[in-house]
């Protein structure tokens, strides 16, 4: 069928890219190792665990930078959590500029931690996009009846 | 799941027998998880069952210990019924972080041979040394890859359980007795397929049983190979 192989070329067209522009890395091929028949949503949970973390997270670190006196131990805990759970989902972009930001909380360079956040909550909403269209694909891919090829 | 004869006969000779609670040949590995992430949570829990373990996921240090039963102020579960294998936790926690975790749990005499294992993002080697003085089995960096959990199952629970409690007792001594050597040539347990295997020090590599010291079964620590593969980490490791 046209329609799937030629999802099937986007589908790989795009993961490919997400790998190559960092947006993604090794961690997120490990997650993909755990889905089966068993459990064919893993993937998808888990990012969704992710995505409500870290908009709990953002929430609470703008709370945190917008107070008069700034504490930079507890806004350092919160990009430690959100770093930690970028790392473990493959999202390398996020990860990486929580290590930046987590810098500038050492420092307390509250404009550094301000560009940081700026910068984590355009990684954030980048890495979201991507992700949900290659869900997108992968769903469109099995309504066509295909299989979504391995990488 | 299956053992071979040394493995089942190393655990049920267990001489000092502290209440070590070993995996009978009825039931699955039930491992103890505990990690404050909901994101990390779901990980491992799927990394531990998609390796045939049963899995118990808490958030926190304090909810592990009630779920052990040595929480003073509450208790979840008759500790009769209980069979933790393996405890693995995360070291940054908000209330009581892994470490803490990890001395409450080898100062109980209930639970002091359950082997725990830390998780942790940053790879620092004075945490990793103070976990593995304070008896952690294994140190592993995140995030935690299903290679990681083969191992530590395998290792523990496993074919690969041949290693015996001497290897680990040598291990153990030499750390109490002395500072980290700077051996270079130090040996590597037998499960690490990353770190080139140079044999250990008192151990027969034969397959046959053989005959085992009085001290806790209790497998010997092994790193996570992005440690071995650090050159201060290699430094840093004893024979």
């Amino acid at each position: 069928m046209d329609g799937v192989v030629q999802l099937q070329r986007q589908f790989i067209d795009y993961t490919t890219s997400l790998y190559e522009e960092k947006y993604l890395d090794e961690q997120f091929r490990q997650l993909q190792q755990l889905q089966d028949e068993s459990n064919p949503d893993f993937v998808v949970e888990v990012v969704s665990l992710f995505f409500d973390d870290s908009e709990r997270i953002l929430n609470e670190l703008a709370n945190a930078l917008d107070q008069q006196s700034v504490d930079f131990k507890r806004v350092d805990a919160l990009v430690h959590q959100l770093k930690g759970s970028s790392s473990s989902i493959g999202a390398q972009r996020i990860q990486k500029m929580c290590i930046a930001f987590r810098n500038y909380c050492e420092e307390q360079n509250i404009e550094g931690c301000l560009n940081c956040m700026q910068q984590v909550k355009n990684e954030y909403s980048l890495a979201k996009n991507k992700l949900e269209t290659l869900f997108k694909i992968e769903q469109q891919i099995l309504a066509a009846g295909g299989s979504i090829p391995v990488l | 799941m299956a053992r071979n004869g040394v493995f089942s006969r190393r655990r049920s000779e267990k001489i000092d027998g502290f209440g070590h609670l070993s995996p009978s040949d009825s039931h699955d590995v039930h491992v103890l998880a505990v990690d404050d992430s909901l994101v990390d949570r779901k990980v491992i829990e799927r990394l531990l069952k998609i390796t045939s373990c049963k899995v118990t996921a808490v958030d926190s240090g304090r909810r592990a210990l009630q779920f052990l039963g040595l929480d003073e102020e509450k208790r979840s579960v008759d500790i009769d019924d209980l069979k933790v294998d393996l405890i693995i936790t995360d070291y940054c926690m908000p209330g009581m972080t892994g470490y803490e975790l990890l001395k409450k749990i080898k100062g109980s005499s209930t639970f002091r041979e359950v082997p725990v294992v830390i998780m942790s993002s940053e790879n620092v080697l004075a945490r990793i040394d103070r976990c593995l003085e304070e008896g952690a089995e294994d140190f592993i960096v995140k995030p935690v890859k299903l290679s990681d959990v083969k191992r530590l199952k395998d290792y523990m629970f496993g074919e690969s359980g041949i290693v015996v409690e001497n290897e680990h007792r040598v291990i153990q001594n030499k750390r109490k007795l002395q500072d980290l050597s700077d051996d270079d040539d130090a040996s590597s347990p037998p499960s690490i397929s990353s770190f080139p295997p140079s044999p250990p020090p008192s151990i027969s590599s034969s397959p046959s049983p053989s005959p085992l010291s009085s001290s806790s079964p209790s497998p010997p620590p092994s790193y996570s190979p992005s440690l071995l593969d650090s050159p201060t980490r290699r430094l840093k490791m004893t024979n």
